[in-house]
């Protein structure tokens, strides 16, 4: 997804909700941090967010932005509202939020901001679901030093998950750092 | 030939291509020629434009935008943009009909109403799980939408055949060709969609975790008509 595609979502959802503050999570929320993302990073052609103020007002997104809309069958991306229940990163995440002023749409008297998931708030959360492609993308994020593996690390311990889970994450950020370490002949990726 | 001249003969250009690749297999030549016509169309058409091309007044298309009959997107400062795929199948109805035995009047009012008879007929409880109780706002929004997916999909499936198949196909290859899909998910869909019809049920119908990964980024859902789409919205919560 590219960014002026981005901000063409969290644009329309604020016309639609009536609200500026849009918190966006999912891998999506890369894009709040930084332009220049490899392209494994921002794949994904749909976005997934809520209103900051209002989160069950995300429901009108849906309608509106989802799958299958006339928004996606015009523009050929879409928007997932969820809630902050969805987002299983480390206990703080609503703090460490990045903001990212967006431009309004063309006669729109609205100021949007996105909220974008700290990013490695966001690998934590991937590392949680552990999907391959949730690992593919940590992994991508980690070599492009975006995200840092002592800071990971530190996080666990605030993951809202159980002791199993989180120990489940650890071994897998272990994992993916020796892993880079090989590639790299033996440097750290920090 | 500019402006709305223009725009008129693209889609003209486009309603005829349609109609050849339907009497085809599935060309990527046939179909990158389409998207570029599309592209320059600008993937909508206006309010005034469909009027035109439908053979019907402003007045008649407003009144379907209002209703819901035919989607629309309400794009920055006030214009009113009609995805180009829903005014394309409303042309079909309209030359099929005037191409028949007994040409009507009302061209566009059978294709209508049977979009709103299918959309009245799904019962979302019978595609998926349903939260019991459910109000707004009740249950993980994530998994919300997946459940959505699948009802989408499990309501097209009946009606699945090869022509949608190869329009689902065609696509996939213009988001690949756009770079809007990623290009494991646009290999999975190529391979799924050239398969027996079937298969491809099984698939799309299927409540696994590999079947919703898929369905994220799935071209049939737009087959879906906004009332389908808005009823099973409602009922799944």
């Amino acid at each position: 997804m590219r960014r002026e595609h981005f901000e063409h979502l969290v644009a329309a959802a604020a016309e639609i909700t009536g609200l500026d503050d849009l918190v966006v999570i999912g891998s999506q929320a890369m894009l709040g941090s930084r332009t220049d993302l490899p392209q494994l990073l921002v794949d994904s052609m749909e976005v997934d967010l809520y209103p900051r103020a209002e989160p069950l007002k995300a429901d009108d997104i849906d309608g509106v932005l989802g799958d299958g809309s006339s928004f996606h069958e015009l523009h050929g991306y879409s928007a997932h509202g969820v809630g902050p229940e969805t987002a299983k990163a480390p206990r703080g995440w609503q703090e460490r939020l990045v903001r990212v002023p967006v431009p309004p749409r063309g006669g729109s008297q609205r100021s949007p901001v996105a909220w974008c998931l700290e990013p490695h708030d966001l690998v934590l959360s991937k590392c949680v679901a552990g999907r391959e492609r949730d690992l593919a993308y940590a992994t991508e994020a980690l070599r492009a030093g975006i995200v840092e593996l002592a800071t990971l690390m530190a996080r666990t311990d605030d993951l809202p998950v159980g002791e199993v889970a989180r120990e489940r994450v650890r071994t897998l950020i272990r994992g993916l750092g020796a892993q880079l370490e090989r590639e790299s002949g033996g440097a750290s990726p920090a | 030939m500019k402006g709305p001249e223009r725009k008129r003969w693209l889609f003209e250009q486009i309603a005829l291509l349609r109609r050849a690749e339907r009497a085809l297999s599935p060309n990527r030549d046939i179909a990158a020629v389409r998207a570029a016509l599309e592209r320059e169309l600008g993937g909508g058409v206006s309010p005034a434009l469909a009027a035109a091309v439908l053979g019907v007044s402003r007045t008649t298309i407003a009144r379907w935008i209002a209703s819901g009959d035919i989607p629309a997107v309400e794009e920055g400062g006030g214009r009113v943009v009609l995805p180009l795929r829903s005014v394309l199948e409303l042309h079909d109805a309209v030359v099929e009909v005037r191409e028949g035995a007994a040409p009507r009047q009302h061209v566009l009012e059978p294709a209508l109403k049977a979009a709103r008879r299918r959309a009245a007929e799904i019962e979302p409880s019978a595609l998926v799980a349903v939260t019991a109780g459910a109000g707004r706002g009740s249950g993980d929004p994530h998994a919300r939408a997946a459940r959505r997916s699948l009802a989408y999909h499990r309501a097209l499936a009946p009606r699945l055949d090869r022509a949608m198949a190869d329009d689902a196909l065609r696509t996939v290859w213009a988001w690949r060709s756009d770079g809007r899909i990623h290009p494991a998910w646009a290999d999975r869909w190529e391979q799924l969609l050239v398969g027996p019809l079937d298969q491809i049920r099984a698939v799309i119908t299927a409540d696994t975790p590999d079947a919703a990964d898929l369905r994220q980024s799935s071209p049939l859902v737009l087959h879906l008509s906004g009332p389908e789409r808005r009823r099973i919205i409602e009922g799944v919560r």
